[in-house]
């Protein structure tokens, strides 16, 4: 008995000293927000940008909820390299969840990439080698433009993006009226209301 | 045996904790700038921090070149959380967080935020309710962030329940220009 206890406990106890053991034990997180306009922009290399959104880049364990409600325009834009632009999102890597829901509401969403290998998501939900329960989302708008030119650009509006992770049911509703995208380079990977498995 | 261990541990922690009750900055060269915002706190009970003035700006600027300092952990220090931490913003008026170049700063306005060698095992919530706009903005520079309206943790370990509500009749803006490994946060949730 005592050794279970100092097993399990015991390397909780000593994460604070050690100081790395960044760990989400069983968190719920909840992210609510109701506003005007979102506008998401980042520029240079390696920088990250969330607006609304949810990311976790840790171990995690809990339940995962993003409701934003947008009454005008959701503007997400990345250019240089390596960069990732958040609006309205849910992002994991590397990490656990139970069950993801994302419900994103907004006038009209508007989409840019420029550069080489950035990603921007809109009201989309990402899964990066992380282990997930069901995937509940929603995005409704009435104008959705989207853009992207360079190399190696990854774009989702409205979807699901998961590669290498196990997932459970995955389910979505997408609202949207008038829906525009332009594409040119190299290498680019585009979903508009698409669920992707890789 | 395991009870003289485990009491050792959680005196170490609590000393450790204590000496590093304000420790808002964890490496050399590094700046932090807060309003309404929690950051490295040692709580026991309940803490509600209730916030309501005009326009609030909080920036960190470093005008020079990129400091080469490299970062320098304090061995050995922890922060230690138990209780709720709730962070509630009522205004009117717009919150804006910027950092300018240099490296390793941190600038946050209506946010909670938990960094380093902490151990967070109750309710973290941050409750923004304004008329202005949110703005999370990061100019140049290399590892800094910028959070407007956001919770944001970094290395620690936490459990429980983060909710981050934000009514918000405003605009809300997240941005990074130019730099290297940024940060922009304006009403999310980033766990890193």
């Amino acid at each position: 008995m005592k050794l279970l206890i100092a097993v399990v406990f015991l390397p909780t106890l000593l994460c604070p000293i050690s100081g790395q053991c960044s760990d989400l034990l069983g968190l719920q997180m909840e992210n609510r927000i109701t506003s005007g306009e979102y506008t998401a922009k980042v520029e240079g290399s390696n920088n990250t940008v969330n607006a609304g959104s949810v990311m976790i880049s840790a171990p995690n364990g809990g339940k995962v909820v993003n409701r934003v409600h947008a009454a005008g325009r959701v503007s997400a834009t990345a250019s240089g390299s390596d960069n990732l632009v958040n609006s309205g999102s849910v992002v994991m890597r590397n990490s656990r969840s139970a069950d993801v829901s994302n419900r994103i509401e907004a006038q009209s969403i508007t989409n840019t990439v420029n550069g080489n290998n950035n990603t921007s998501n809109i009201g989309s939900v990402v899964m990066d080698h992380a282990d997930g329960g069901s995937i509940d989302y929603s995005l409704k708008a009435e104008n959705l433009a989207s853009t992207i030119h360079g190399t190696n650009n990854r774009l989702n509006v409205g979807a699901v993006q998961v590669n290498g992770a196990g997932l459970g049911d995955v389910v979505e509703h997408v609202d949207m009226n008038n829906v525009s995208v332009s594409v040119s380079g190299s290498n680019k990977d585009v979903a508009v209301d698409s669920v992707i498995l890789k | 045996m395991f009870k003289k261990v485990a009491i050792i541990t959680f005196i170490v922690i609590g000393t450790a904790s204590l000496s590093f009750a304000n420790g808002a900055v964890h490496h050399n060269s590094s700046q932090t700038t807060m309003i309404g915002s929690f950051f490295g706190v040692v709580p026991t009970t309940t803490v509600t921090d209730t916030a309501s003035s005009a326009d609030d700006t909080t920036s960190v600027t470093n005008t020079g070149a990129d400091d080469t300092t490299p970062q320098a952990d304090i061995p050995g220090t922890s922060t230690l959380v138990t209780a709720d931490i709730h962070n509630k913003i009522k205004r009117a008026g717009d919150i804006t967080s910027t950092v300018s170049k240099g490296r390793n700063n941190q600038a946050n306005a209506a946010s909670v935020v938990v960094t380093g060698r902490s151990n967070v095992s109750g309710k973290l919530m941050n409750t923004v309710k304004t008329n202005g706009d949110l703005t999370a903005i990061v100019r140049g520079g290399r590892n800094n962030i910028a959070n407007a309206g956001s919770i944001s943790i970094k290395g620690a370990v936490s459990s429980g329940k983060i909710i981050n509500e934000v009514k918000n009749t405003g605009d809300i803006t997240s941005a990074v220009s130019k730099g290297r490994n940024n940060q922009a946060n304006a009403a999310s949730v980033a766990i890193n």
